[in-house]
């Protein structure tokens, strides 16, 4: 596998040997993955919840929430009641 | 006294979840599960047991005096409550609220009791469990009786796939967890790398450097068993044995399935497990008040 093309999806740049182990980690597991080819899986349908998925609806009334500052609170940099980011483009 | 795990909100007190990028964040609410305990708020104390991605070294010892909540997806936790002669409850998912329980694998989390004995673990879990509206899959039960329902009726089973459970476990894992870990991102709340240029670097040398080896990990394989090209050798696949898993476990004619503790059996198919020594219990939820059979005098 190609992990530079997955940690740059992950948005991490790994040293060097930290590459090279989680890539052989990676490499064994896939193999091991493989175990799941051998199995027809028929017209199974997926699960995505074991639960009976359903729609929960409440009336649109306001009602106590955490407040702006409070959220703020949490960043690590904020400025005039925003979160403070570097600059966005290159 | 109750432990409750550190990634499970107290508002006030950090919540960290075992990690770096947590590790000075403070909780913003309470936790559903903090809120309905009836015990004086003095007598609940913080603890690191729980939430750690599969691979990891087994937890630390947990604590011999008192009942401890957490969630416990990949079995560290049941493993080591085991090793010390505890118990593990791991209740049905969706009967526990998971509100202020910082996310790990959504489809499996689900907020469980260290315990000296079951008397004690369900004592608690009836002060916890029970619908809440902050949760979107729960049960709509308001509260749970756990009794026992007789004796059981023991048989000798071969569980189909059970040669990929680990397999399907850790894809749709490492899936779900890459995508709850997305949210740390230097920005909203948590570490954030210094000396960054630009927003893309900000992200990465974050990441980079708060994230373990593990989490890593989980977010790299997460990445892969979803991308273009692998989703549906790897995720959709793990998602149809899924169902295949849950369709294989027929109680037609047997009450519980007894398997090695740290089996994702139970897990996966969302059903409620206990751990006994060096035994997991998997349980029927067809009267989802009385989930387990005589298990009392069984220790």
């Amino acid at each position: 596998m190609d992990i530079k093309l997955y940690e740059n999806m992950a948005k991490l740049d790994l040293p060097e040997d930290q590459r090279r182990e989680l890539k052989s980690r990676a490499d064994a597991l896939l193999q091991s993955f493989s175990a799941l080819d051998e199995i027809d899986t028929g017209g199974a349908q997926p699960v995505v919840s074991v639960l009976d998925t359903r729609n929960i609806l409440r009336e649109d009334t306001p009602r106590k929430a955490i407040t702006r500052d409070e959220l703020l609170a949490h960043a690590p940099e904020q400025q005039d009641g925003y979160f403070r980011v570097p600059r966005t483009l290159d | 006294m109750i432990y409750l795990d550190d990634a499970i909100m107290q508002k006030g007190k950090t919540a960290s979840a075992g990690s770096k990028m947590l590790e000075n964040f403070t909780a913003p609410i309470d936790a559903a599960v903090a809120v309905r305990l009836t015990v004086p708020a003095e007598s609940i104390k913080l603890g690191a047991f729980g939430l750690q991605p599969p691979g990891k070294l087994p937890t630390g010892k947990l604590p011999e005096d008192a009942p401890v909540l957490c969630s416990d997806v990949f079995g560290h936790v049941r493993i080591q409550a085991a090793k010390q002669g505890l118990c593990y409850i791991r209740p049905t998912y969706g009967t526990v609220s998971r509100y202020g329980l910082i996310p790990s694998v959504c489809s499996m989390d689900q907020i469980g009791v260290v315990c000296k004995n079951p008397r004690e673990g369900f004592a608690l879990l009836e002060q916890v469990a029970g619908h809440d509206e902050n949760d979107g899959a729960m049960f709509p039960e308001k509260s749970y009786s756990y009794k026992n329902t007789g004796k059981p009726v023991i048989s000798r089973e071969k569980t189909p796939y059970s040669d990929v459970y680990d397999a399907v476990l850790q894809i749709l894992a490492y899936a779900e967890i890459s995508g709850n870990l997305s949210r740390y991102d230097g920005i909203k709340y948590g570490f954030r790398a210094e000396n960054c240029g630009t927003l893309s670097e900000l992200y990465t040398k974050t990441r980079t450097e708060a994230f373990s080896t593990e989490e890593k990990f989980a977010v790299i394989m997460g990445c892969l068993v979803l991308s273009q090209g692998n989703y549906e050798r790897y995720y959709e696949k793990a998602m149809k044995l899924r169902r295949l898993i849950k369709q294989s476990l027929s109680f037609d004619k047997y009450d519980v399935l007894a398997v090695p503790v740290g089996s994702p059996l139970a897990v996966l198919a969302g059903l409620p497990s206990i751990t006994f020594g060096d035994t997991e219990l998997v349980a029927d939820v067809k009267n989802e008040n009385a989930l387990f059979a005589a298990w009392e005098g069984a220790q």
